[in-house]
């Protein structure tokens, strides 16, 4: 049976952590970030664990992305400091994958969809041929990209752009996922996929921490923590720069 | 006749090859501004080494690469919008600092050589310089294409992945450096920065990967080269304009051509 760890401060979620994850995958503590001479973040403290998978809530302009970006080392805050599995994590790295909310891709470069999601694989760190294009394929397969592999990337609809982004996110292989509005520009059918397929990744011992703004898919819309059943999703809230 | 023109049309080959293949790699990257910035500020280099006694080469290589990092620098401190006037007065202070340079210096130098080259007084050391830079540019595409394939596609993603593309960064900002220089003594910046934009921008549209992208552009540039050389002697025109002139018209038929395709006037 899972521990779940309870925390004395208040500040401090309530976060699924397994027995087997010590120390903790990702752990932030006391976060503070000025930007532009405004306070966004304030004692902001995190822990996720192995199989974690958290929602982060917030309004326009609450700061979603830039804790993201202080999770991930792209951007260094004014105080406190981020651990990844216990030691201290100051910037970016191939274990820890950031998916932004403007992906800054240049969608005119003469290239196919299997070309851009290969070059995911090609940070994974896997040498063997046959093993990184296996890697590939599949994540082609799980965004139902099979039949676009050879297409442009030019010719992409907003959609495609962003499920070809996923796929090759996922690709990269890394420990934790840390995606910023990652259902932005999908249909119905597709944000469901996504929401399977990344609650399958969190199986794997994966974590994945996203942010959202809107109605999520009916399968990550789970309570908090009832009773002795942890559920596998939980939310937090990003509200004048504290978390609760 | 004689064969004294093998090597001017070896050279403007090389040149046609060289630059369309660079030019695609900065295209991609949407860095040609930084690279017109890069060649007119080769002149004060130039006319410093040339006071020094020191191979223009080296004047000229240091003195574009001092100048994009002041261009980038400068950028750096400034917001996207303003990025292009900020190069182009880099470019525009550059040109005007090397001809004050040349006046101060008392040193006899025709711009109009700068500018648009004397082909046809090439000879095998420059032939040699050019193709130096071509050969190092194909080992830096077979040695770094991954590299080059993110810095086209998304530097911002490779850099949140932990890839470091910087020294590729560095490495093609030296051999840009170079390519520009080694052609711009014999064929000129102008025809320079046609080879480098005009074959790419007509092999760019209908290419399906980099590679493509890169071997059109490099047949394409050796085709301008040679139709233009060809016509220039023909014709007793000078062959650096000539050859600018065609691909200009090139680009304009290749416009046209895909505009028709598309359906449009």
């Amino acid at each position: 049976m899972d521990i779940i760890h309870t925390s004395q401060s208040p500040s401090l979620p309530v976060v699924r952590v397994p027995l087997r994850s010590e120390p903790p995958l990702f752990q932030a503590l006391a976060l503070h970030c000025n930007l532009n001479g405004r306070l966004l973040l304030q004692g902001v403290d995190l822990v996720l664990g192995e199989g974690s998978f958290v929602v982060l809530h917030g309004d326009n302009g609450a700061g979603k992305s830039t804790l993201l970006e202080l999770l991930h080392g792209r951007r260094r805050p004014s105080m406190g400091s981020v651990f990844f599995r216990g030691a201290p994590h100051t910037k970016p790295q191939r274990r820890i994958a950031l998916l932004r909310q403007r992906p800054s891709t240049r969608w005119d470069m003469p290239m196919d969809v299997q070309t851009l999601v290969d070059l995911g694989t090609g940070l994974s760190g896997v040498r063997n041929r046959l093993a990184a294009r296996r890697i590939s394929d599949l994540n082609l397969a799980a965004f139902g990209l099979e039949a676009l592999a050879r297409r442009p990337i030019a010719e992409l609809s907003g959609g495609e752009q962003q499920r070809v982004l996923l796929a090759r996110v996922l690709c990269q292989q890394a420990e934790v996922l840390l995606l910023d509005e990652p259902f932005n520009g999908l249909d119905h059918n597709s944000r469901a996929d996504l929401a399977q397929l990344l609650l399958g990744v969190v199986v794997s011992g994966k974590a994945v921490l996203l942010s959202h703004h809107g109605v999520l898919p009916e399968l990550l819309q789970q309570q908090a923590i009832e009773g002795d059943a942890p559920a596998p999703v939980q939310h937090l809230t990003l509200s004048k720069g504290r978390l609760c | 006749m004689g064969m004294w023109w093998l090597v001017p049309l070896a050279v403007a080959m090389v040149c046609g090859t060289a630059c369309p293949l660079l030019g695609t790699l900065l295209v991609v990257q949407q860095r040609v501004l930084s690279t017109q910035v890069m060649a007119y500020g080769v002149l004060p280099g130039l006319v410093v080494a040339q006071g020094l006694g020191l191979p223009p080469s080296v004047g000229g290589v240091l003195a574009a690469l001092l100048t994009l990092l002041l261009g980038e620098s400068l950028g750096q401190r400034s917001c996207q919008r303003d990025q292009d006037a900020i190069h182009t007065v880099v470019l525009a202070g550059s040109l005007s600092f090397g001809v004050l340079l040349l006046h101060a210096l008392n040193q006899d130098a025709e711009l109009e050589s700068l500018l648009f080259g004397d082909l046809l007084l090439s000879g095998l050391s420059d032939l040699v310089c050019v193709v130096l830079g071509l050969l190092l540019l194909l080992l830096l595409l077979n040695h770094s294409f991954t590299a080059l394939q993110w810095l086209g596609l998304d530097p911002q993603a490779a850099a949140d992945a932990g890839l470091s593309l910087r020294p590729t960064q560095r490495l093609l900002a030296v051999l840009t450096a170079w390519i520009l220089v080694s052609a711009a003594q014999a064929i000129g910046v102008i025809l320079v920065m046609a080879l480098l934009c005009a074959p790419t921008v007509i092999a760019l549209p209908q290419a399906k990967s980099m590679n493509q992208a890169l071997w059109r552009a490099a047949q394409l540039g050796i085709a301008l080269s040679t139709v233009g050389f060809v016509l220039a002697l023909v014709c007793d025109w000078p062959p650096g304009p000539t050859i600018t002139l065609i691909a200009m018209l090139a680009v304009l038929v290749q416009s046209i051509a895909g505009r028709r395709g598309m359906g449009k006037v």
